[in-house]
């Protein structure tokens, strides 16, 4: 079994689990890192996003609750949040995320039409990179806003407003009311046009470019933040590296710094989802290895390069 | 027409007694230890007639019975202390549970009985059920007069639109029908069939829809009953927020997503369509 087949596994086991467990009486709570929505009836486990900016546990509570048992609870889904974040790092994109499995459904689908994926350029990748740093911080300020400032409640889960996962993933349960426009009020209107049009437009995005929306996702801020104290390490030998190009030309999220790394061992960048495509498509044994703590999970090696090759076919047909 | 006239008519004798009793909410504060405490105001109208400051005089009692929200069976209820404050009795209820508190009022005046009820919701966090809790037990189920509100899972959050289902459990038969009152201002009358069953579905508001979702306006609903010389009076307080769904429109999202969809497509195939690779 090659990893590649893992974890396609371990996304549909998980995306099971956090999209119908709780029908099952499964909760994981409110603290997950991974866009798990909370606007399916029913889910195994919400977003920690959501809790970030609500009047219960995140930015939006009242100075008062601080001081109190609401505040101690509030402290521990941050907790719990920054333990799991960095007990799993960035495989919580590449391996569990729900959203990151329509994500790569889509783009399955593209490579099984013969359509060819869609290029950016670094420039326009450098333009749009700060822009999951933007949502981060509006999703911080606007409930302070509401706290603090007397802005309209109906700014209220700014992020989960116009985030694509909240028309689309409730679907998988049938529900297509976040699929309409909301009349109750001018904001609602606002809100609820800005999340059906970023839905649509991420949809087809995320048809012609692999993980389109990872490029935007704040999750992926508050999981690199954590790098530093996760046992999780993606490292490169750099002395072994003999320059193919492949971890770059296969990376599903066109990270170019694992094959241009040649001073430092740690290649865990900001945009990673550690789904190991890189390292499955490393020819040099032992070059590129995940570890969690001093545990090697996989290295390159060349023979599994070679193995897929043998049997008349290429590792990743990514069709790019 | 009755709506906008002031109920009962300003121009009214100088009553006795008032012509009912309702439950008003007040302020709910989050406590210290994750509970809830929603103070409840016990009220008349504000027609001439004697205020209720005393609360002895009239016999006031209230009882509330909690529970968790989709509990079945018989319940019991606890009586709760009635304190008073600037001559207006109130009642407060804690929960630190998501508990379904049924509450009952009862008091006398003269010939007239009332009985006011209410149900709410609290979403405690402490983990202890209520820190009022008092020994002693009683079936009010078996005490008529009672307007008893159909459980339904979506009344955790009760909205403008949805439809409330009642029973009146009179003492004899119930008149007619059941009033709307909001604001001290008739708004509709619903018929009671002969079971003393009536529903009732509160229209939008638009000035709930302008404000936030968690702004809230007060229904009450009146069934008055003769039994002898008795006069009856029953109300049941509706806690009403602007409706979540009620104005959401799928066909213009529809529409919207597949417009957007279609100028993302053709944005994307005529940029590649430019590009060399």
């Amino acid at each position: 079994m090659t990893v590649n087949v893992l974890r396609l596994i371990t996304q549909h086991g998980m995306f099971l689990l956090l999209t119908y467990g709780g029908r099952v009486g499964i909760s994981l709570g409110n603290a997950l890192p991974c866009l798990s929505c909370p606007y399916i009836s029913g889910c195994g486990g919400y977003c920690y996003l959501m809790a970030m900016q609500s009047n219960v546990w995140g930015f939006a509570m009242p100075l008062a609750d601080i001081w109190s048992a609401r505040g101690l609870e509030a402290l521990y889904y941050l907790g719990l949040f920054a333990l799991l974040a960095a007990l799993l790092s960035k495989f919580w994109c590449g391996w569990i995320c729900p959203f990151g499995l329509i994500q790569d459904w889509l783009s399955l689908l593209r490579k099984k039409l013969g359509i060819r994926e869609a290029q950016l350029s670094w420039r326009n990748r450098d333009r749009l990179k700060p822009i999951k740093y933007i949502l981060l911080a509006y999703l911080i300020i606007v409930p302070l806003l509401i706290a603090h400032a007397g802005l309209s409640p109906d700014f209220g889960l700014p992020f989960c407003q116009i985030c694509p996962a909240k028309p689309i993933m409730p679907l998988f349960a049938g529900i297509t009311r976040h699929l309409a426009l909301d009349f109750t009020n001018s904001i609602t209107l606002v809100f609820s046009i800005l999340s059906v049009g970023i839905a649509a437009g991420m949809l087809v995005g995320m048809f012609f470019k692999d993980r389109f929306f990872c490029m935007f996702c704040p999750m992926l801020v508050l999981i690199h933040v954590l790098k530093k104290i996760s046992p999780v390490r993606f490292e490169k030998a750099v002395d072994g590296c003999v320059g193919c190009g492949n971890c770059h030309r296969l990376c599903p999220v066109d990270i170019r710094d694992v094959h241009e790394q040649r001073t430092q061992k740690d290649v865990l960048s900001e945009d990673c989802m550690l789904c190991l495509t890189c390292s499955e498509s490393c020819p040099q044994d032992e070059v590129l290895t995940v570890k969690f703590f001093k545990w090697p999970l996989f290295s390159s090696s060349g023979n599994y390069v070679a193995r897929p090759f043998s049997k008349g076919k290429p590792l990743h047909d990514h069709n790019k | 027409m009755w709506a906008g006239v002031p109920f009962p008519a300003q121009a009214a004798p100088r009553p006795l007694c008032p012509h009912f009793m309702w439950i008003a909410y007040g302020d709910l504060s989050k406590e210290k230890d994750g509970s809830l405490t929603q103070r409840l105001y016990i009220k008349t109208p504000d027609a001439p007639g004697p205020s209720m400051g005393n609360a002895g005089n009239w016999k006031l009692e209230a009882f509330y019975a909690s529970s968790r929200a989709r509990a079945k069976g018989p319940r019991n209820f606890y009586p709760v202390a009635v304190k008073t404050k600037n001559g207006t009795p109130y009642i407060e209820i804690n929960s630190g549970l998501f508990s379904r508190i049924e509450l009952w009022v009862s008091a006398t005046c003269a010939e007239r009985r009332y009985r006011a009820q209410t149900v709410l919701f609290l979403f405690g966090k402490s983990g202890v059920e209520t820190t009022n809790p008092s020994p002693v037990l009683r079936n009010l189920e078996l005490e008529k007069p009672y307007i008893r509100l159909s459980p339904d899972p979506s009344h955790y959050w009760p909205q403008t639109g949805m439809t409330y289902r009642f029973t009146y459990q009179g003492l004899g038969k119930a008149t007619g029908a059941a009033q709307v009152i909001e604001n001290q201002r008739h708004l509709d009358s619903i018929t009671i069939d002969p079971q003393g069953a009536f529903s009732y579905t509160p229209p939008h508001d638009p000035d709930l829809d302008r404000e936030g979702p968690s702004a809230y306006k007060q229904t009450v609903l009146l069934v008055e009953q003769q039994a002898g010389r008795e006069t009856i009076t029953s109300t049941f307080t509706l806690l009403l927020h602007r409706s979540r769904y009620g104005h959401h429109r799928l066909l213009p999202g529809l529409a919207l997503i597949a417009l957007v969809a279609l100028a993302v497509l053709f944005g994307v195939i005529r940029k590649r369509r430019k590009s060399p690779f």
